[in-house]
């Protein structure tokens, strides 16, 4: 390849940067073709010390996209995520915080019930104290059935609490990430 | 060399060598290549983008020989970043430095 085909390769690549960038870009390799070719090198030496015009034109395209974007999400910033911050309340107030609240109150309300099946154990100290030996037989018997139930009810609670707080985690952080903006 | 480690580091060679000495182009292109091996238009790019953040000034001095030459100068911004560039690699480098030798002494145990 020669000079004058890799800077047509080069300028193709490069179409859809302003005018007077491209021509800035152009005239740097001009330069560094002409400084080359001074100090004794032929053009295939240096276009092979340059690299293809592709990984070039990449590199530049790639380098304008990321400093437009960077200039566009700084200038939507405000509004946009004020107004992205308000629908989220409404929404969340709306169709998220009543059946949250419900859910965890349940949960709460199985786990107290759950503790409670764990303490039962303690009835037959009561029951002891009172005499009644059938009595004090069926009591012993009954709380080891619900302390054992109570265990096992217990840890599902656990697991099920992690999970719950894993996803109440992941809503909480999209909503910030849609405040932000972010994809 | 992996394209990913390169990218990162060259910006700061290139501003290493910049801060010795105000360069053009093709005299920064062969100090690299000379020592790290990278296509050399890939840093035209690099020096670009580097002067659209103005860690880089432009000026063109004229030359002995042929067209007058576009040299780089590294900006007092340029400079602090350049700084915390290699504050930050010097974390980086002694990070994983102790990733390996962790690595290679208890393969060495097995």
């Amino acid at each position: 390849m020669k000079k004058n085909d890799f800077m047509t390769q080069l300028s193709l690549n490069l179409r859809h940067i302003p005018e007077v960038e491209r021509q800035d870009i152009l005239d740097d390799m001009n330069e560094h073709f002409a400084i080359g070719l001074e100090n004794g090198k032929t053009e295939e030496e240096i276009i092979d010390e340059l690299g293809t015009p592709i990984e070039i034109a990449k590199e530049f395209l790639e380098d304008t996209r990321f400093i437009k974007e960077e200039k566009k999400r700084s200038a939507s910033w405000g509004t946009r995520s004020i107004l992205s911050a308000i629908g989220l309340l409404f929404i969340n107030l709306i169709f998220v915080v009543g059946p949250l609240c419900a859910i965890i109150g349940v949960y709460f309300g199985l786990c107290a019930t759950a503790f409670g099946f764990i303490l039962s154990p303690l009835a037959i100290i009561l029951t002891f104290f009172q005499g009644d030996i059938s009595q004090f037989v069926l009591t012993l018997f009954s709380s080891m059935a619900l302390f054992g139930i109570g265990i096992l009810f217990g840890i599902g609670l656990i697991k099920i609490g992690k999970w719950g707080y894993f996803i109440l985690m992941k809503y909480f952080k999209f909503n910030i990430r849609v405040i932000r903006g972010d994809k | 060399m992996n394209v990913q480690f390169k990218k990162g580091v060259l910006e700061l060679c290139v501003m290493i060598l910049i801060s010795k000495k105000d360069q053009y182009g093709y005299e920064l292109a062969q100090n690299i290549a000379s020592r790290i091996e990278v296509a050399e238009g890939t840093l035209y790019p690099l020096l670009r983008r580097l002067t659209k953040e103005e860690y880089l000034t432009t000026y063109l001095s004229e030359s002995t020989e042929g067209p007058p030459r576009k040299y780089y100068s590294l900006t007092d911004k340029g400079n602090l970043y350049m700084k915390d560039l290699i504050t930050e690699w010097h974390q980086f480098a002694e990070a994983v430095n102790e990733f390996i030798e962790e690595g290679v002494s208890s393969n060495e145990e097995k």
